[in-house]
């Protein structure tokens, strides 16, 4: 068992899955939740069909050396992304994802096209598939350089399992699931294992091998912790001569 | 025609939020191929961390 990768999928199907669910359960309440499941499932199944023809067809005809060059880039590409938006709602630039106003905002929406059972499936559907699909990124990319597929798969159908349950427990958006602390830690587990594939793809020669991602695990939280109290304190001081 | 196009840039939109990052992520690698080629291979890793690390501080401070 790969436990950074494990981790790493878990933390980002849960945040992606909260995000899904806040769109499911908006459907839910205006149409019903026929529709809203209806979407969801077929949603699930065409993701995990992706999955299941990308990996089989990944991991079979492309030599695992170019696999790791080209999944260390788009992950590194994909790490740095969440990481720029996380370091930009810890310095206060971006506001935090508030999942209570993504579900009114939805409703607001879902309620100017009430009665048409097709479009609100067609929003679960949408939904369930977008977020999905950034999971389905990080299950192919990790699962097949880590060649830890069991690993990705099994983190990120342990975040589906906690989503759905708690969702189906509470009825509602889960707001206290501290979304935007999880998305900060993917951003560095994704950026660090980017640079550690893509580097070792380029002829970096890493210290103690796969030690050095707990390392760059580390630096990058660093380096994070450092930007966002540098614009922290730069705009304070803005706001002092303002 | 149009339609493959709307979904080549969700692809797009997936793994590029600011073009400058992501170019920059570029340049980071392609600095560590000339270190790694010139013998430096250890370097070569910490020339990527130090070009990210700079360049997440450029995008963020300039947004």
């Amino acid at each position: 068992m790969d436990w950074y990768v494990l981790v790493a999928a878990f933390l980002a199907s849960s945040v992606e899955f909260v995000e899904a669910l806040t769109i499911v359960l908006a459907v839910g309440t205006v149409e019903g939740y026929r529709p809203a499941l209806r979407g969801t499932f077929l949603a699930v199944i065409v993701l995990a069909a992706l999955t299941a023809v990308l990996g089989v067809g990944v991991l079979h005809y492309i030599p695992i050396n170019i696999l790791r060059g080209i999944i260390g880039v788009l992950l590194l590409l994909f790490g740095v992304k969440w990481l720029r938006k996380a370091i930009l709602r810890f310095a206060g630039k971006k506001a935090l994802h508030d999942e209570a106003q993504a579900f009114e905002r939805e409703v607001g929406k879902l309620k100017q096209n009430q009665g048409n059972k097709f479009a609100a499936q067609a929003t679960a559907f949408n939904g369930v598939f977008l977020e999905g699909l950034e999971v389905v990124v990080i299950v192919l990319t990790m699962g097949s350089a880590a060649r830890a597929y069991p690993s990705a798969i099994i983190g990120s159908a342990i975040g589906l399992a906690f989503v759905l349950s708690a969702g189906l427990a509470l009825k509602a958006p889960l707001s206290r699931v501290p979304e935007n602390v999880m998305k900060f830690v993917v951003g560095i587990m994704l950026t660090s294992f980017g640079s550690f594939w893509a580097g070792e793809s380029l002829g970096v020669v890493w210290p103690g091998h796969e030690a050095s991602i707990l390392i760059l695990i580390v630096g990058y939280l660093a380096a994070t912790w450092l930007i966002v109290s540098s614009i922290r304190r730069r705009d304070a001081a803005r706001h002092e001569v303002a | 025609m149009l339609h493959d196009m709307k979904w080549l840039k969700e692809v797009y939109d997936l793994f590029v939020d600011d073009p400058k990052l992501s170019l920059l992520v570029f340049v980071a690698l392609a600095v560590a191929v000339i270190v790694a080629r010139a013998g430096a291979k250890t370097a070569a890793g910490l020339a990527i961390f130090l070009i990210v690390a700079a360049s997440l501080w450029f995008s963020t401070r300039h947004d």
